[in-house]
C-alpha cells in the first residue's frame, strides 16, 4: 500500500460517487414507473467497464497497476453500489411488488454477470 | 455545489474504506470475503440509517446524502461482485453461483434487520419523548 495508491482510490471514489449520485438525479426525473432504472443501469454499466479494465487481454495491459487501483476499486467501485440495491429490493417488497423486484434482483446479476465475462473477452 | 461536496466526501472516505478492507481479506480466496463483508456491513448501516432519518428526524441534509449516497453507496459495490463471480466461474461455476446468491440472500436479510432495529430505535425514542412530555404536564 503507498500513499499514491490512496490518492488514486480516494479521488476515484470522490469522482465515480458523484457520477452515480447526479446520473441517478437525471434518470430519475423522467423515470416514473417503480423498476429502479437508475441502479440497475449504473451497476450494470459499471459491472462492464470493471470488467474491461481488470480482465480484458489488452485494456488490462494498456493501464498501469496504478490506474487500475484508481479507475477500478476507486472509480467503478463508487460508481455501482450494493447497499442502495438491497435497499430498493427492500422497498419492493415492502410495497408488495414481487414480480418487480424478482425481476430486478435477476436481470442485475445475470447482466451484469453476462456484461463482465463480455468484457473479458478479446474481441 | 454543496450537494457535490457532500456526496463527494463521503465517497472519497467509502471508497478508502472499502480499499483497506477488501484488499487483505480479498488475497488468494476461493470466496471474496472482504467485498462480501463490506456489502453486507453496507446493506445493514444503509437501511437503518435510511429508516430512522426519514421517519423520525425527516429531513435530508447535507450530511444525510454524504452518509448515504456518498459514504455507504461507494463503500458497498457492485462491479467488483460482478467480476469476481465471471472469475471464480471460470474455474468454478457452483462456486460463483454460490457467490451471487449468499451475497443477495444475506445482504437482504442484513437490510431488514437494520429496518427492525431502525423502526425499533424509533418506537423507542418517540416514546421517550411522549413520556417526558408527558412528565410535563404532570408538573
Amino acid at each position: 500500500m503507498y500513499v499514491n495508491d490512496a490518492l488514486l482510490v480516494g479521488i476515484g471514489g470522490f469522482l465515480g460517487a458523484n457520477s452515480r449520485y447526479l446520473l441517478s438525479k437525471i434518470i430519475n426525473k423522467y423515470w416514473k414507473k417503480s423498476y429502479p432504472i437508475a441502479t440497475f443501469l449504473i451497476n450494470i454499466l459499471g459491472s462492464f467497464l470493471l470488467g474491461l479494465v481488470v480482465m480484458h487481454p489488452v485494456a488490462s495491459k494498456i493501464l498501469q497497476a496504478d490506474l487500475k487501483y484508481g479507475i477500478g476499486i476507486g472509480f467503478m467501485g463508487a460508481f455501482t453500489t450494493f447497499s442502495t440495491f438491497e435497499f430498493e429490493v427492500l422497498q419492493l417488497v415492502e410495497n408488495k411488488k414481487i414480480f418487480i423486484a424478482s425481476l430486478y434482483i435477476v436481470l442485475s446479476f445475470l447482466i451484469g454477470f453476462i456484461l463482465a465475462w463480455f468484457a473479458s473477452q478479446n474481441i | 455545489m454543496k450537494s457535490i461536496l457532500s456526496v463527494g466526501v463521503g465517497g472519497t472516505i467509502g471508497a478508502l474504506a472499502r480499499y483497506y478492507f477488501t484488499v487483505p481479506l480479498n488475497s488468494n480466496s476461493w470466496f471474496p470475503f472482504g467485498t462480501f463483508a463490506v456489502n453486507m456491513i453496507g446493506s445493514f448501516i444503509l437501511v437503518f440509517f435510511l429508516t430512522v432519518i426519514l421517519e423520525y428526524i425527516q429531513s435530508t441534509s447535507y450530511l444525510v446524502l454524504a452518509v448515504s449516497t456518498g459514504f455507504v453507496g461507494a463503500f458497498t459495490t457492485f462491479s467488483s461482485l460482478s467480476v469476481e463471480a465471471v472469475k471464480i466461474a471460470q474455474y468454478s461455476p457452483v462456486n460463483s453461483l454460490l457467490y451471487i446468491c449468499s451475497s443477495f440472500v444475506f445482504g437482504f436479510i442484513l437490510a431488514f434487520i437494520g429496518r427492525l432495529t431502525g423502526k425499533v430505535l424509533i418506537a423507542n425514542l418517540k416514546r421517550e419523548t411522549e413520556s417526558t412530555e408527558g412528565a410535563d404536564v404532570c408538573e
